[in-house]
């Protein structure tokens, strides 16, 4: 077996623990930004709005913004160059790392959250029945709908990009993860639109070449129909295989953070 | 415990290290010596995992470094030079980490932090540098860890921790353990190492047990040195000169600034005095 894919649930929880007692601080007052922010927009909310949406309007945010932050700076410790000399040497290896790492930017983020959101909500809750006389009070939020089940799966998959951009770049992670996103995004958009102008270089402003024709007519008879009636069952698989494809190389690419991370100055 | 064969290392087209040769065994206390930039903390990073040789063989505890297998470093303490501790008591600290080394003993840790004294219910970040420096000491030997990496442990002690360090590394000493101290104040480790390294400009000068130095040589006190084709290497000292000479051995305490100098200036000369066909 190679060395750096030795795998101890013993250590990976270990480092799993450590980690977290050594980012419980910053957590704490992300923690506490998050709540009192969400403290000071109940003020603003509108009475009529089903539960159901407000809460998916608070948790797109934490899961959206919150986790794809969090996950960029998920390897800060490997990156600062002198708390790193004793963090590169602690006995774990690479795929215990990015298991603890992987972990709780998934799984501990999401059960953090529902917590956290379950009692702020209760919290806001008994506020709004005692300061505001039980006008209208926030809605307790205890069983996440799947609604919000999807938000928080989406966000956790569209966090890979990031969590990625933590392994990738050794300082402003976040910063150069959404730069790199942009920049991936607008070659994309310059790609798609030459190629359209040399595609349709040879018809006339205006009119709609034949094939482009045959698909808005095969989209009308619903010949495409498997495609459209399973497009959730798409989503998932692609953002599913994006994820996968990120956080795969988050792992081969935390082997060279290794290799290269020692006595930096 | 430690083989390097031939060990080549570069920072880009600098080359640090070369062909550096070396062997140790458990019960050792290898004293690694250097000017500064002569390439101590690079072979310690080597020897850590941090850094990957260019060329050559490493193996340390078994193991090739390069590898990082948590094996290895489960029982390999290193400390190096420069390093942060994060905004936490030292007991914290300890808690989080004491559990990925199979060997560490809590009587260990309080025994070495009380002769150190060091108060490791202390923030961390609060610390001063030597306290920090003698806290990771502490910490460092409580692994029980096989072989225990030190670069430069002593630089910014004061002179009694320093003296506190020697004792405690002296008593953790075992035939099961080796150790590797760096250091370019040599006099801090006097009376502690054996074998002794020196290395100048990424090359071995001397690689020698302490027992045949101090077998073949001797300081003595002389009021002149002039003229004296002997003398290996020479230091002021009121009313003459300390000097390193041949002969005249038979476990007299041996001065290892001069052998330092002697090796570093003088590496035929030392060489020939030790009876070895050359320095290494």
């Amino acid at each position: 077996m190679k060395a750096d894919t030795v795998f101890s649930p013993r250590r990976a929880w270990l480092y799993l623990a450590a980690d977290l007692r050594l980012n419980f601080s910053s957590i704490l007052s992300v923690t506490g930004g998050i709540a009192g922010l969400f403290f000071f927009m109940h003020f603003f909310r509108n009475p009529q709005e089903a539960p159901a949406a407000l809460h998916a309007n608070q948790l797109l945010l934490v899961f959206w913004l919150v986790l794809p932050a969090f996950a960029a700076n998920a390897f800060t410790d490997i990156h600062k160059p002198l708390e790193n000399r004793l963090s590169l040497t602690l006995p774990v290896s690479r795929t215990e790392r990015f298991a603890a790492k992987w972990t709780e930017m998934t799984v501990v983020f999401a059960l953090a959250v529902w917590i956290f959101y379950a009692l702020l909500s209760a919290f806001l809750y008994i506020f709004d029945l005692i300061v505001m006389q039980g006008q209208s009070p926030f809605p307790i939020f205890l069983l996440p709908a799947a609604d919000h089940l999807r938000i928080a799966l989406g966000g956790i998959l569209f966090s890979s990009v990031f969590f990625f951009g933590g392994v990738f770049f050794r300082k402003s992670q976040l910063a150069k993860t959404v730069l790199a996103i942009f920049s991936f995004l607008v070659g994309i958009f310059l790609v798609a639109a030459c190629s359209f102008r040399v595609i349709f270089t040879q018809y006339p402003a205006g009119s709609v070449p034949s094939f482009m024709m045959e698909i808005i007519r095969k989209l009308g008879e619903g010949a495409l129909h498997p495609l459209t009636a399973n497009s959730g069952l798409f989503q998932l698989l692609f953002g599913l295989a994006f994820a996968i494809f990120f956080w795969f190389l988050a792992w081969l690419r935390l082997g060279e953070t290794e290799a290269k991370g020692g006595l930096q100055k | 415990m430690i083989r390097l064969n031939s060990l080549s290392y570069a920072y880009g087209k600098k080359r640090v290290l070369e062909n550096i040769d070396m062997e140790l065994r458990p019960g050792s206390v290898c004293g690694l010596l250097g000017k500064n930039g002569a390439g101590k903390t690079t072979l310690l990073g080597v020897l850590g995992g941090l850094l990957f040789a260019e060329h050559g063989k490493v193996e340390v505890l078994g193991y090739d470094p390069a590898k990082r297998d948590p094996r290895m470093l489960s029982d390999l303490f290193f400390q190096p030079e420069e390093f942060e501790l994060p905004a936490l008591r030292g007991t914290d600290w300890t808690a989080i980490r004491r559990g990925f080394y199979p060997k560490w003993s809590e009587t260990a840790f309080r025994d070495g932090m009380a002769l150190l004294e060091v108060d490791p219910a202390q923030r961390l970040d609060r610390m001063s540098a030597g306290t920090r420096k003698k806290f990771l000491v502490g910490f460092g030997l409580a692994t029980n860890a096989r072989l225990v990496v030190m670069d430069e442990p002593t630089n910014g002690l004061d002179i009694p921790s320093k003296s506190q360090f020697r004792k405690l590394v002296a008593a953790a000493a075992s035939d099961e353990r080796a150790f590797v101290i760096s250091t370019h104040q040599v006099r801090d480790l006097e009376s502690l190492i054996d074998p002794v390294i020196i290395i100048e400009s990424g090359r071995t000068v001397l690689q020698t047990p302490i027992s045949l130095v101090s077998e073949r040589l001797s300081t003595v006190f002389l009021t002149d040195v002039r003229g004296r084709a002997d003398v290996l290497a020479s230091d002021v000292a009121p009313g003459g000169f300390r000097a390193l000479v041949p002969g005249g051995g038979g476990g007299g305490e041996i001065d290892l600034e001069l052998l330092f100098h002697a090796a570093v200036d003088n590496p035929e000369k030392l060489s020939a005095a030790l009876g070895r066909g050359d320095a290494l």
